[in-house]
């Protein structure tokens, strides 16, 4: 190692002596910035997409993981829906094309004086910006019994590859008879139709493979985003609201609020249910990263500004996705997907000393009910100089219309899938 | 001439309906247009491309590269709910009569070509594509859409809306949608569907 950066000094020296003048010049002017970007979710990707298309800058992407595993779409995939896309991809073919350095390890800290990231290893990076996008973290402190400990117990599936197959075993292995338990969480979380979606596709799993089984939902919320709409195609698809309905829906003024687990028993405010697969989804914060280095305040997540995506508590750090305050914004990956794109035009605005124009802020996501049925819904939100948030405009918000015809529902089911392939699957193509 | 006399009017009437239609939808149109766009051009192109990728999709339609016309009219049709599409309706409602005219200029002033795994050339769909279809679609001018590397399943359903009426078609193209079989529909569609749009860098 010693020797090679020795030789690789005498061969430097060697090379720029005829040019001392000149090439010092030549590489003040064209040393690239740094950019180091912490986690290759899709806010991360997506960043570095945008960015190589824009400027030549030297990018880094630090992940923990050799692939990525997509909670978009998992819910197809944990009941093996027919034609469900793949949602676990290899980076190696995003870092070839994207022509990027990988560094496949944990980022432990931030060292903001001498802006350098150390990973788990040991092995630290430089950088001028730094792109964090790490995601979400859990919370266990509102239901007795369920710890980071005993998480695999009950799996929540709402991240990473091993508490999803969790999940899937435990759904596969449940007797006949016994309901699917989902406890969803109280905002903010990740995702916020994605309980629902789940519970939809699981009711069709069970029609099919567990006739006995429903599924049911305890919530600790009164009501949840597409509410309408859900329950519109619950109804066409699950008998939902009769007497054998494949889904059944607490919410918490219903009692769905759970305060307790153990074994296969779940206590709820409603009563005790019992069952060999809890699917419990927990409270969520940011990322362990973000908390860890000083980027989140009391509320658990990232606050930032709300034109750059900067962190309003790091300097030259930026956070984008799950882990920030977005305004109005979802958690969600097409929301992540914008907010990687504002950044990085901002990005490129700082390092090229040029205005960054404003930006478009919108979201639209989709979720499937039953296989070739799903709803959507589609916001755009503003930006103000005297407004300190990203605001909905309800006026430009919309829901697929209750009682739309059978082929809207389809198309709607189709689009879904082009937007997961548009923001995830096409990252990893040759 | 009997099935050409049958066909003709019943395009007229399908005509009448959709005056019908365009008539109600206007009226509710001169009360909720924007009157000034919200967006810069990068916002607005921006928003497209969000959903509209040149990537293989299984039924967002490719909008790069067709006619200007074209794009201005589907939008203009969106907005008005004329051609249901819910999503393509919330969207389109975001958006003033300026923004969609610089929209359509922006994607029709994108180039492409098309290429195709298996050998097109011997796609039964191909001859039915011709005799019926390729003399107004292959000029790709005057408004009428390019059909090469749509999603089957999107020109499944925009057929589907053409046959009940409810999208607007020139009687020439509503004799021959009418005239075509299930069957050669289907082969039509799984032909065009078969191409792969790619851009051309721009
Ligand atoms: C069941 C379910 C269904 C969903 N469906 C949809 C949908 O239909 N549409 C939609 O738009 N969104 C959907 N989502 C939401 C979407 O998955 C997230 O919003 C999106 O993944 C956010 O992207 P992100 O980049 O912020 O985080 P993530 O995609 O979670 O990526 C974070 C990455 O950071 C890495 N990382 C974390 N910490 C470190 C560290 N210290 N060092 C190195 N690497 C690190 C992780 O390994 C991970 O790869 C769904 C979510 C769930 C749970």
């Amino acid at each position: 190692m010693a020797i090679n950066n020795n030789k690789r000094t005498f061969i430097k020296a060697l090379l720029s002596m005829p040019l001392i003048g000149g090439g010092l010049y030549f590489g003040l002017k064209f040393s690239r910035p740094k950019i180091v970007v912490v986690g290759g979710g899709c806010a991360g990707l997506e960043f570095i997409e945008s960015i190589i298309d824009k400027i030549d800058v030297d990018i880094t992407l630090i992940e923990e993981k050799p692939a990525y595993h997509s909670c978009f779409m998992s819910n197809a995939a944990l009941v093996e829906m027919k034609e469900h896309p793949k949602i676990k991809f290899d980076y190696q073919t995003f870092i070839k094309r994207a022509g990027i350095r990988f560094i496949q390890d944990k980022a432990l800290s931030i060292d903001s004086n001498t802006k350098r990231i150390i990973c788990a290893s040991g092995e630290y990076v430089e950088y001028d910006y730094l792109i964090t996008a790490p995601g979400i973290g859990f919370i266990y402190d509102n239901v007795e019994g369920v710890s980071e400990n005993n998480t695999l117990s009950y799996p929540h599936g709402w991240k990473g590859e091993q508490s999803f197959l969790a999940l899937k075993d435990k759904l596969q292995q449940l007797p006949d008879g016994q309901p699917f338990i989902i406890i969803a969480p109280d905002k903010i979380y990740k995702c916020p139709p994605g309980p629902y979606e789940r519970a939809g596709l699981v009711a069709d799993y069970l029609r099919h493979h567990k006739p006995n089984s429903y599924v049911l939902i305890l919530d600790s919320k009164s009501s949840f985003t597409k509410q309408d709409a859900f329950v519109e195609g619950w109804k066409k698809h699950y008998q939902f609201g009769t007497q054998n309905s494949l889904i059944k829906y607490l919410s918490k003024e219903a009692g769905g609020q759970v305060t307790r687990i153990k074994g296969n028993k779940v206590f709820a405010k409603a009563g005790t249910f019992e069952s060999e697969c809890i699917n419990f989804i927990p409270r969520q914060r940011a990322g362990d990263f973000a908390l860890n280095n000083g980027l989140t305040n009391a509320s658990g997540w990232c606050p930032i500004n709300f034109d750059t995506m900067a962190s309003t508590l790091l300097p030259n750090t930026y956070v984008l996705g799950d882990a920030a305050i977005a305004g109005d914004m979802p958690k969600s990956a097409f929301s992540a997907a914008n907010q990687a794109r504002i950044c990085a035009n901002a990005v490129v605005a700082e390092i090229t000393k040029t205005t960054l124009k404003p930006s478009v802020y919108h979201n639209v996501c989709y979720s499937l009910i039953a296989p070739n049925y799903g709803i959507s819904i589609s916001a755009a939100y503003k930006r103000d100089y005297d407004d300190p948030w990203i605001r909905l405009i309800p006026e430009q918000t919309g829901i697929t219309p209750l009682q739309s015809e059978p082929w809207i529902y389809r198309a709607e089911s189709r689009q879904a899938l082009d937007t997961f392939n548009r923001i995830i699957a096409s990252k990893f193509n040759k | 001439m009997r099935s050409i006399f049958i066909s003709n009017s019943v395009s007229f009437l399908l005509g009448v309906c959709s005056m019908k239609f365009l008539i109600r939808y206007s009226i509710l149109l001169l009360l909720y247009i924007l009157p000034f766009s919200l967006y810069s051009n990068e916002q607005l192109s921006a928003i497209c491309i969000s959903c509209h990728s040149s990537q293989q999709s299984s039924y967002i339609p490719n909008i790069n590269g067709q006619p200007e016309q074209y794009l201005k009219r589907a939008l203009l049709n969106f907005r008005a709910n004329i051609v249901p599409n819910t999503m393509m309706t919330r969207i389109a409602n975001r958006l003033s009569n300026e923004d969609i005219s610089w929209l359509s200029k922006y994607f029709s002033s994108k180039s492409i070509s098309f290429s195709f795994d298996r050998e097109i050339n011997d796609h039964p769909g191909l001859d039915i594509y011709n005799q019926k279809c390729a003399a107004c679609h292959q000029l790709s001018s005057a408004g009428i859409p390019i059909l090469t590397g749509l999603p089957k399943e999107y020109l499944g359903d925009a057929i589907d809306l053409f046959k009940q009426g409810r999208r607007i078609m020139p009687a020439s193209m509503g004799y021959y949608i009418s005239n075509m079989s299930e069957q050669e529909t289907k082969l039509v569609i799984d032909y065009l569907s078969g191409f792969k749009v790619v851009p051309n860098g721009n």
